[in-house]
């Protein structure tokens, strides 16, 4: 039987069985019994599951950081991402741009909390995920993000697209965080749904981000506690 | 000249069932997301692994993530100066036989349409270069935090006068010795790589697998506690 803690490389025998734990990550599982997938400490806790039933999780994690264990983004992660541009998913679709009919925009995540990528990684941010309720709108990116706006969003599940991570900003702390106007100039926000231009005085619509004033750092947190 | 002598020692005074030095550093590329330095005696190898990432997206697969592999020697590594470093037939042979490795050693179904990239390079060849490379590249994939089945670990075997020889350095490699390279994962009975060179007699094949598999049994060992000791010593850097 082996012991929260312990740690364990590659490879190692975990448990003989799964038992009444549920899988979590860093393990898997081969002629029935369980072996660790990566270098770490073993960790059992306890996890609510959707029926509200109590389970015992067991994993094998790098570091208590949760950032650390993860290579790519995952669900639920609040990310930091560029749009890249705004437009029909399918090119092949001839369209005149007489509105705006998009239903993507495209974007690039750049950071994870505040670990930033190697590498970018494409994602989507479909009109749906604008707002929590959504009637539909009529041009939906135009009030919201535009090309080159960096945003806060959430990396969330959806049914349809497989190929790529999906964004949201439904939330009031998702949004857009900084945004340039025509010239390349700073944009400031005036409210939570405007920004305007530091050199031409011109208003554009937005959803800026309520980015929280209380900021955790691991710096902080060793202070408090010493 | 004889590759054991008439006291039961080989050219550099081990015995035949004796694999020389491990010595290993992880974590030295800072733009890589896992990296190893890994000598066995004279034998150096650099290793580098990036990603997953998203691939280009005529490698990417729908099931599982495409794992590319460039092995490369350095101009000075071997016994002739070379002015490829790359791309010939026998390191681009080297480079499929460690995609191929890999693509059983990591479970590729945990990052569907992505792609890892292991770059080897041998600073100092003196023999069981692939062996190496592969030692090398489990420590980067650990490393790395990449899921895998185990680390693999790798040994070169050949076989001397019905005597099995482990480790071999370049020396020994030269002659018209027989020799295997296996890879296996966790020095168990899981083989990932087999290769061959040179004639075999039937009969030695099985005491030649034998010494090999013991062997991998051995660098696993050295692996498996490199790889634990170095997430440790990170421990306080990480913040826990």
């Amino acid at each position: 039987m082996i012991i929260t803690g312990t740690l364990v490389a590659p490879g190692d025998k975990v448990l003989d069985s799964i038992g009444n734990y549920r899988m979590g990550n860093g393990l898997y599982e081969a002629n029935r019994r369980i072996f660790a997938s990566v270098a770490g400490y073993v960790k059992v806790y306890g996890h609510k599951d959707k029926s509200d039933n109590l389970v015992q999780v067991i994993e094998v994690r790098r570091s208590e950081d949760q950032l650390e264990n993860e290579l790519l983004p995952y669900d639920g992660a609040v990310v930091t991402a560029k749009v890249m541009a705004v437009g029909l998913r399918y090119r092949h679709f001839f369209i005149l741009y007489l509105r705006d009919h998009s239903r993507f925009a495209k974007c690039d995540i750049i950071s994870i909390g505040d670990r930033v990528y190697k590498k970018r990684f494409s994602a989507l941010l479909p009109k749906k995920k604008l707002r929590p309720l959504e009637p539909e709108l009529s041009e939906p990116f135009k009030n919201f993000v535009r090309p080159n706006d960096y945003i806060l969003a959430k990396v969330c599940d959806d049914a349809g697209i497989k190929d790529k991570f999906v964004l949201s900003i439904a939330e009031d702390e998702l949004g857009v965080v900084l945004c340039r106007g025509k010239f390349g100039e700073t944009m400031k926000k005036v409210d939570w749904n405007t920004v305007v231009s530091t050199r031409t005085g011109k208003t554009e619509p937005r959803k800026m981000a309520r980015v929280p004033q209380k900021c955790m750092l691991p710096s902080d947190l060793k202070d408090s506690t010493s | 000249m004889s590759i054991i002598s008439e006291h039961g020692f080989r050219l550099d005074g081990r015995r035949p069932a004796q694999i020389r030095n491990v010595n290993t550093r992880l974590g030295l590329n800072r733009n890589a997301e896992g990296s190893s330095y890994l000598e066995h005696g004279n034998t150096k190898v650099l290793c580098a692994v990036y990603g997953p990432y998203e691939g280009k997206a005529s490698k990417r697969l729908e099931d599982r993530c495409a794992i590319v592999c460039q092995y490369s020697t350095t101009t000075f590594s071997g016994l002739e100066r070379k002015n490829r470093p790359r791309g010939d037939r026998k390191s681009t042979e080297m480079s499929r036989l460690l995609e191929k490795a890999f693509e059983s050693v990591i479970l590729t179904e945990s990052f569907p349409r992505s792609q890892i990239d292991i770059f080897c390079e041998v600073i100092q060849g003196d023999g069981s270069n692939l062996a190496a490379c592969v030692n090398a590249t489990s420590l980067a994939l650990a490393d790395a935090g990449i899921p895998m089945k185990g680390i693999a670990s790798a040994a070169t075997c050949g076989i001397v006068e019905g005597n099995p020889i482990v480790d071999l350095t370049s020396r020994e490699e030269t002659d018209l010795l027989p020799r295997v390279t296996l890879a296996t994962i966790c020095g168990r009975d899981e083989v990932v790589l087999v290769e061959l060179h040179n004639r075999l007699h039937i009969d030695h094949l099985s005491v030649v697998m034998e010494a090999a598999k013991a062997t991998c049994a051995d660098v696993y060992e050295c692996l498996a506690v490199v790889a634990q000791q170095h997430l440790k010593a990170c421990a306080p850097i990480l913040g826990n």
